[in-house]
């Protein structure tokens, strides 16, 4: 049975998701898994998600609810490393305290993964989880990364460290998004000032892009709406309708998060390229030990 | 002259003249008369006060009772035919003027109440010859010794002439008066001296009791009593009798007695009573049966004490230890002669058959009473009676196929799950040598039960062959080391008959720090010998069940005798009606076949059990092993065999019930995830819960261990099967 890492990785939302999705699949080589039935996960995740899915289904048969966070939106994976990455859909305390009894779920599975690595429904796992991995892809917003990454660890400190060992997340001195232990991370979307949102990094490499598109782009929907852009709230409302305006043309009426991974409004060069994207990979190559493909 | 007015109080005189006549105011009552001395407060009165009014009226009260019944029959005979003096009144001369009556003071009592009758009414006495003119002899001397001496014999004639505590009295009198021997008096009065000395301890009792706060109540039927009491030695003994001071000198004992002799209104009711009309407060012994009766309880301190509190003598004599020991010891030896009286005679095949019948019976019967005295087998002793920790750790370093295996922390209920021939019954098997100690039958039953043999039908030569070779297991039990280990060996002993021999046994055994041995002896054809210098002992109660062991009825009738009295059968009555069968009443043992019959209200007439289904069966014996295990182990070989999925959730909830109630640590095995999820599911209780995977590799069979918590979330997140445990 191949032993495999695994990266748990939790995001806020939509464009969390298509953003390191993309930059697994285009910068690092990560394939998505998307025919994988639940046993072809690696042990424990096969049978956790088999009796997640089992037990909730059986119990109130709220699959939409289910689906909207028990399992992982997207499941990459090279080599033996698999990256599984859950939209929290926001930040309160309500909703990661739902990502904490996941992971805490997850952590007892693992402890006994070798004697359990199956159960009556998956059965024959092809590998098992030997090293787990955890990451927050959280914005800013207009707290800040200091009061985010706090908040995250009152809500998930303890539990990493009596699973990983981690003692507590060190801020990178060189980039304040970041802040890291051994084996989990926070990574924080916000501009040069420490605030704001993923697409405070976008925006730039679709500019960087297509200028001229992209200033059409803008003007048309500052025409179309007045923004007070000193609200963060506002600045990235605005800024996902600059980025819907751009791939209207390849996915008509689909929402920004789709245009990040699914169109080339963003070039595959000015993504590459982009410094904020250059620190956000190299945190991942240090953090997931995996070399960048291109 | 009528029958009846005859005054039979007196002896009958020689027939001389009349010598006088009297007026009744004249004739004084005898205070000292044979009649009086046997009323509780009678007390010799000098003869010369006898006209004293106090005295007088004293006398006329004793002689005719509060009610006229002493002479009852003379006044009805002198209202309608007058006074007809048959014979005269006998009297001594006690002043010149009045006269002492010494026979006839019944006659004179009537005379004397019929003329204060006609006072009171007004009428005057003169001129009426009934009362001026009473006929009396005079006596020059009084011969009182032979006048007590005839009342005593007539009186030993006719009980009605003289109480016995009036009787009594009189021997006694005339013993210290007349001088002769005790002999000569036994003699004169044609009573023996046993008798005699009998008479005289019961009057000494007699006098104790009037010192009692019972006094008041001595009469004639209380003198019976305590003149049996004089009677039978052990109860002499009890009382503590000093037969040179005449005086029993156990005081608790002879207050108790009193006590129950008496009307005790002071006696603690019984706890039964429910209101003050309830408390019985009356005597609790009443007649000599009764006294002899409560003689053969005097060596029974809890029956003396039952009685004492609840007064009631044929509940206690009934429920009295060491009277049914006394009454099984005369059945078992009228049973034994009668056995040995059969053998002499030849038997039918009918009477075969009703011999094996009772044969079964008795088999039941001395199973039963095994397990009802609290000893798993005779001659065998538990170390520890009462555990609260039971087994805290096992293991298992040599077993059959198990080497080195440790279970570290044991719970109440130990669920041991993995695949075939992963060890799961040799580990139960190891846990019960050890709980056995030095016990060769606990070896015998491990070998017996895996081999499904009968143990009538068991081959000597065919179990040496099956004995592990190589035994050594350990644990801990109540926080104290506990070790059994096991030598096959053959002896060079040049004694032993070599054409039969077949092997010993040593088994040596640590409990309770203690080491115990034991020795066994196996021959072809024969039983096997144990000898035990440090006797053989058990851990503690313990109980084995696997679903191919239903072979042996009288296993059962044990195990149903010792439900029914602890009342657990009851909660297995209504556990098999909920979820089984619905018309169930109620499961009895039927001694004499020594089958259990059903009554169900689906059916006539009572079914036997075996008509049921397996599981019913199963069921219904698994429960009924908890009682017998009571603060011990109970191991059950796979548990779900013949139960349905459905149902082992619930049962999973009565074992665990069970358990707790009769305080029993419980080891089971089991091949089915519906019956470990069914007691993973008993979230409330998971700390009473451990489980175990025994996993083959290539090191051989491991275990896997988890507590009830930690086992419940993997079956909650991953619904993780403990079989499938690698």
């Amino acid at each position: 049975m191949q032993e495999v890492d695994v990266c748990i990785t939790f995001c806020e939302g939509a464009h969390d998701v298509a953003f390191l999705h993309r930059t697994l699949k285009s910068l690092f080589g990560f394939v998505e898994e998307t025919n994988w039935a639940f046993k072809d996960y690696p042990a424990p995740l096969n049978v956790q998600f088999q009796a997640t899915v089992a037990k909730h289904f059986s119990q109130d048969l709220s699959h939409t609810k289910l689906y909207d966070f028990l399992l992982p939106k997207k499941v990459l994976r090279r080599a033996d490393i698999v990256v599984l990455i859950f939209r929290t859909d926001g930040g309160d305390r309500a909703k990661l305290d739902r990502a904490r009894v996941y992971l805490e779920r997850f952590f007892k599975l693992l402890r006994k993964a070798q004697t359990f690595p199956d159960n009556p429904t998956v059965r024959n796992p092809t590998a098992c989880v030997s090293r787990a991995f955890v990451l927050f892809l959280y914005d800013a917003e207009g707290v800040g990364f200091k009061k985010v990454r706090e908040t995250l660890y009152s809500v998930f400190g303890a539990l990493l460290a009596d699973s990983l060992g981690d003692g507590g997340w060190v801020v990178d001195a060189h980039n304040p998004a970041l802040a890291r232990a051994e084996r989990s991370a926070v990574y924080i979307w916000g501009d040069d000032e420490g605030f704001g949102t993923l697409e405070d990094l976008l925006l730039p490499i679709h500019e960087e892009s297509d200028p001229e598109r992209f200033n059409a782009a803008k003007d048309c929907i500052d025409a179309l709406c007045s923004w007070d852009i000193a609200k963060i709230p506002q600045r990235a409302k605005r800024g996902k309708s600059i980025m819907c305006l751009l791939g209207q043309k390849k996915k008509p009426g689909s929402a920004h998060s789709v245009m990040i991974d699914q169109t080339k409004t963003m070039s595959d060069q000015a993504f590459a390229s982009s410094p904020a994207v250059v620190s956000f990979s190299a945190f991942l190559q240090d953090f997931l030990g995996v070399e960048q493909a291109v | 002259m009528t029958d009846s007015n005859r005054d039979d109080d007196a002896p009958t005189p020689p027939r001389e003249p009349w010598l006088d006549e009297a007026h009744i105011d004249q004739l004084c009552l005898d205070p000292n008369s044979f009649r009086l001395i046997g009323l509780p407060d009678y007390r010799p009165v000098p003869a010369e006060q006898a006209c004293d009014p106090d005295v007088a009226d004293k006398a006329l009260l004793g002689l005719m009772g509060e009610k006229c019944e002493g002479i009852e029959d003379l006044l009805a005979s002198f209202e309608s035919n007058g006074y007809l003096p048959s014979s005269p009144i006998r009297v001594r001369d006690l002043d010149g003027d009045n006269y002492l009556v010494l026979d006839g003071n019944r006659r004179v009592a009537t005379l004397k109440l019929l003329a204060a009758d006609l006072q009171q009414k007004g009428r005057s006495l003169d001129g009426d010859p009934m009362f001026e003119s009473v006929p009396i002899e005079i006596q020059p001397v009084d011969d009182e010794l032979q006048r007590a001496k005839l009342a005593i014999l007539q009186g030993s004639a006719s009980a009605r002439r003289l109480g016995p505590l009036s009787r009594a009295r009189l021997i006694r009198r005339v013993l210290e008066t007349e001088g002769r021997s005790k002999r000569g008096v036994a003699f004169a009065l044609q009573i023996s001296t046993p008798e005699l000395d009998m008479n005289r301890r019961a009057l000494a009792l007699a006098d104790q009791y009037l010192d009692s706060r019972f006094g008041d109540q001595l009469s004639d039927a209380r003198f019976v009593l305590l003149r049996e009491a004089a009677r039978v030695k052990g109860l002499l003994e009890w009382l503590g009798w000093d037969e040179a001071q005449q005086l029993a000198t156990d005081a608790e004992h002879l207050a108790l007695f009193f006590s129950l002799i008496s009307d005790d209104q002071d006696a603690e009711p019984p706890r039964e009573a429910e209101s003050a009309e309830d408390e019985e407060t009356t005597a609790a012994l009443n007649s000599r049966e009764d006294l002899r009766l409560f003689a053969k309880l005097l060596a029974d301190r809890r029956a003396l004490e039952k009685l004492r509190r609840t007064r009631n003598l044929r509940e206690t004599y009934d429920n009295s230890e060491v009277v049914q020991k006394d009454r099984r010891k005369a059945l078992i030896s009228a049973l034994a002669e009668h056995v040995d009286a059969l053998q002499l005679l030849s038997i039918t095949p009918e009477e075969r058959l009703e011999l094996e019948q009772t044969l079964n019976h008795l088999r039941g019967l001395i199973v039963r009473r095994r397990v009802q005295s609290g000893e798993p087998v005779l001659g065998r002793q538990v170390l520890y009676e009462r555990s609260d920790r039971h087994f805290e750790s096992l293991h298992v370093d040599a077993y059959r196929g198990l080497r080195g295996l440790e279970l570290k922390t044991l719970s109440r209920i130990n669920l041991i799950s993995g695949i075939n021939n992963s060890g799961k019954t040799s580990l139960l098997e190891a846990l019960y040598l050890l709980v056995r100690q030095n016990d060769f039958d606990g070896l015998i039953e491990v070998v017996r039960r895996r081999g499904k043999i009968a143990r009538d039908a068991l081959d000597l030569e065919w179990l040496a062959n099956q004995m592990p070779k190589d035994v050594s297991i350990s644990g801990v039990f109540q926080g104290e080391a506990a070790e059994v280990s096991l030598r096959l060996a053959l002896e060079d002993d040049a004694t032993l008959d070599r054409s039969r021999y077949l092997g010993t046994v040593s088994i040596s055994a640590l409990g309770d720090r203690k080491r115990h041995s034991s020795t066994s002896r196996l021959h072809k054809g024969l039983d096997w010998q144990t000898h035990s210098e440090s006797g053989i002992r058990w851990l503690c109660p313990a109980s084995f069940s696997s679903p191919f062991f239903l072979n042996e009825p009288h296993r059962f009738a044990a195990l149903y005798a010792r439900s029914v009295e602890s009342k657990s059968k009851d909660r297995i009555i209504e556990f098999l009606r909920v979820h089984l069968i619905e018309g169930l009443r109620d499961i009895d043992l039927v001694d004499r076949r020594q089958r259990f019959l059903v009554s169900d209200d689906a059916f006539p007439t009572a079914q036997d059990l075996t008509s049921y289904g397996e599981g019913v069966q199963r069921i219904f014996f698994i429960s009924l092993m908890f009682a017998v295990a009571a603060n011990g182990v109970l191991l059950i070989d796979e548990l779900e065999n013949a139960i349905h999925t459905e149902l082992v959730g619930e049962f999973a909830r009565l074992i665990h019930e069970l358990a707790c109630r009769f305080n029993v640590q419980v080891f089971l095995t089991s091949h089915s995830k519906e019956c470990v999820d069914a007691f993973v599911a008993q979230a409330e209780h998971s700390q009473d819960f451990s489980y175990y995977a025994l996993v083959r590799s290539n090191a051989g069979i491991e275990v896997r261990e988890f507590d009830g918590e930690e086992f419940a979330d993997l079956v909650d997140i991953g619904d993780v099967d403990l079989r499938r445990a690698r």
